[in-house]
């Protein structure tokens, strides 16, 4: 959890930064925005790796929920679905991450097109637990979210975009 | 004079000081490079603000022979402005990144300054005598009619006071896209090799409209960026070798005879990563800020963010020593990359003989290492410790619990006051540091 903590705070701080390179006098320094991206790079790695552990050590937590609730006929529609979703979660990540996936940003490259959920955001949010999507999503994690925002950063483009 | 005396047999005192002592240092004044030329007659100093500042030394007076002479100021001119570049909208910085000198062939004094995009080589002439005894101009200065001059009168050279003038005569522009970071001299003394962040260019110093492009690491896809150009350097004696450093920790030497773009290195130079000490930095912290052949040629010299290598040219797979000028920060890093500490540029340097090494730290610390007894120092460039021909007294920074007398712990260490900037005489020993915006000077004590 403390290298998951870490992790968001070096993505916050190295995001900033790169924000504050646009403005620098003399232009964007390209070897300093590489060194930043390769440490931002490093730092979505660990989350992620520890995301999934999290995502693994919560279907366990799962499972065992639904052996001992498994008696309750009115929970046991919503266990079965909540149980099957974690599981289906890995390989259905691709579906249920944002359509914008599937097909080439339009966007220009450089603009971030999710604000990560670690940094002030002016627009209101979704309380943790709702979900944008349909397909149920499992309470324990917001992860959905956060791995859409984060892979959606490009991180090679926003670096790049000013060359 | 730098021959077999260890680094630590040196006794370092303070000689001079340059700069303002003002505690609000202008971001113009901020010193950012210095470079003795080959005879160590001169030192040049840039700044932030584009201006170049040359010392001459003094030869020693009669009266104080005990005083080595003194470095006093030669000439001073604006190398670079501020300039800006309208297709890309971007300010193209006066900031001086690097002086060369090149070497001497007649009386006057020549040197290559490079800002970010351009390059110039000054020369630096002296003016002591005037021509005087024209009879072709009246008392108001006005010329005089042809037929009223009836005698042929040869003017006569009279001495004047010396005047030291500064003019640029060649100015290589237009050649790179990124941002310059090394120039180097070539032993040939008609090329010089220019290094921005993807390539580098060999120019001629007569030719200012084309340079030869040699290496090019620019990928064709930009999003595949994994390294960046960090520094170069011509080899001191072949012509035709230079190396160049990476943002990867990773030296390539290369041979301008194999073919006209040296994208193939010749031999690469990496140390294995140790896996152990893995973390979210380790590749910002093994990124080569400065890459420096020796006098003679054999060895090279790296400097990446907490250690300095010395690499055998022979040897390519790890560097024959080590040296580490700042361990204790190791732990500090996370801190350091917040405080933008971690992008620091050191540079290093060699003393005449090879024998001992140089580079600066924080908290106005500078280090040298023996490379003969593997002893190091730590010394510092303050202003109390500025007294005429005071001993500079070693420093130490305490990694353990507790602390003794006189040592300082790294949590006190000003971060502000870092020494990137450091040369070492070419035959003397005697040092330039530079510690902000000022310059301090420092030498042996003569036995």
């Amino acid at each position: 959890m403390e290298v998951n903590a870490e992790a968001r705070r070096i993505l916050a701080v190295s995001i900033s930064k790169l924000y504050a390179s646009r403005s620098q006098r003399g232009g964007l320094r390209l070897h300093r925005s590489l060194l930043v991206s390769l440490v931002m790079k490093s730092a979505r790695d660990i989350y992620h790796s520890s995301a999934a552990a999290m995502e693994k050590a919560a279907a366990a937590a799962e499972a065992s929920l639904v052996s001992t609730e498994e008696a309750m006929e009115a929970m046991d529609t919503a266990e079965q679905q909540q149980q099957q979703a974690p599981e289906n979660q890995p390989s259905e990540d691709k579906e249920n991450q944002s359509p914008n996936q599937q097909r080439p940003s339009r966007k220009r490259p450089g603009k971030v097109s999710a604000v990560p959920d670690f940094l002030p955001e002016k627009r209101a949010r979704l309380e943790p637990g709702e979900e944008r999507h349909e397909a149920p999503v499992s309470p324990n994690s917001c992860r959905g979210t956060l791995t859409e925002t984060l892979s959606a950063l490009p991180l090679n483009r926003v670096v790049i975009a000013a060359f | 004079m730098a021959g077999v005396a260890s680094g630590n047999d040196f006794q370092w005192c303070f000689s001079q000081v340059k700069g303002a002592i003002d505690e609000d240092v202008a971001e113009a004044d901020i010193i950012s490079t210095v470079e003795f030329n080959y005879s160590g007659e001169l030192l040049a100093t840039g700044d932030k603000g584009g201006r170049v500042v040359i010392f001459q030394h003094e030869q020693e007076s009669k009266n104080r022979p005990h005083l080595r002479g003194e470095y006093n100021v030669y000439s001073t001119f604006q190398s670079h402005e501020p300039e800006f570049d309208y297709l890309k909208s971007l300010e193209i910085e006066e900031k001086i990144n690097k002086i060369r000198w090149l070497q001497q062939q007649n009386a006057a004094h020549f040197l290559l300054s490079t800002n970010d995009k351009t390059i110039k080589l000054w020369k630096i002439s002296e003016r002591d005598k005037r021509a005087e005894g024209y009879n072709l101009k009246d008392e108001d200065g006005r010329l005089r009619d042809p037929f009223r001059i009836t005698s042929l009168r040869v003017p006569v050279l009279m001495p004047m006071d010396l005047m030291v003038e500064a003019s640029p005569r060649r100015i290589f522009a237009n050649a790179h896209t990124y941002h310059i970071n090394s120039i180097s001299v070539n032993s040939d003394h008609e090329t010089y090799l220019s290094a921005d962040d993807l390539r580098i260019n060999l120019w001629h110093l007569e030719i200012t409209d084309r340079s030869f492009n040699i290496v090019d690491i620019k990928p064709a896809n930009m999003e595949e960026l994994t390294e960046v150009i960090t520094a170069a350097e011509c080899h001191p004696h072949q012509c035709n070798v230079f190396v160049y450093s990476s943002s990867k920790g990773t030296i390539r030497l290369c041979d301008m005879r194999a073919g006209a773009l040296c994208d193939r290195h010749s031999k690469f130079f990496e140390e294995p990563e140790d896996p152990s000490s893995r973390s979210f930095f380790s590749e910002i912290i093994s990124s080569i800020s400065d890459v420096k052949f020796s006098h003679s040629g054999r060895y090279m010299m790296t400097r990446d963010y907490l250690s300095v290598k010395v690499w055998d040219l022979n040897m390519e797979n790890r560097p024959v020593e080590t040296y580490q000028v700042h361990e204790y920060l190791r732990s500090k890093l996370c801190s350091l990359y917040e405080n933008d500490c971690i992008f620091d540029k050191f540079e290093c340097c060699w003393n005449g003989s090879d024998s001992a090494i140089m580079t600066g730290s924080y908290n106005n610390f500078f280090r040298m290492f023996d490379r003969n007894t593997r002893r190091d120092i730590t010394l510092e460039a303050s202003r109390e410790s500025s007294k005429p021909r005071a001993t500079l007294k070693p420093r130490k920074v305490s990694t353990g619990g507790k602390r003794k007398k006189d040592e300082i712990s790294v949590d006190s260490l000003d971060f502000n006051k870092k020494i990137l900037h450091t040369a070492w005489h070419p035959k003397d020993n005697v040092i330039a540091v530079a510690a902000t915006n000022n310059l301090y000077i420092f030498q042996d004590k003569i036995n």
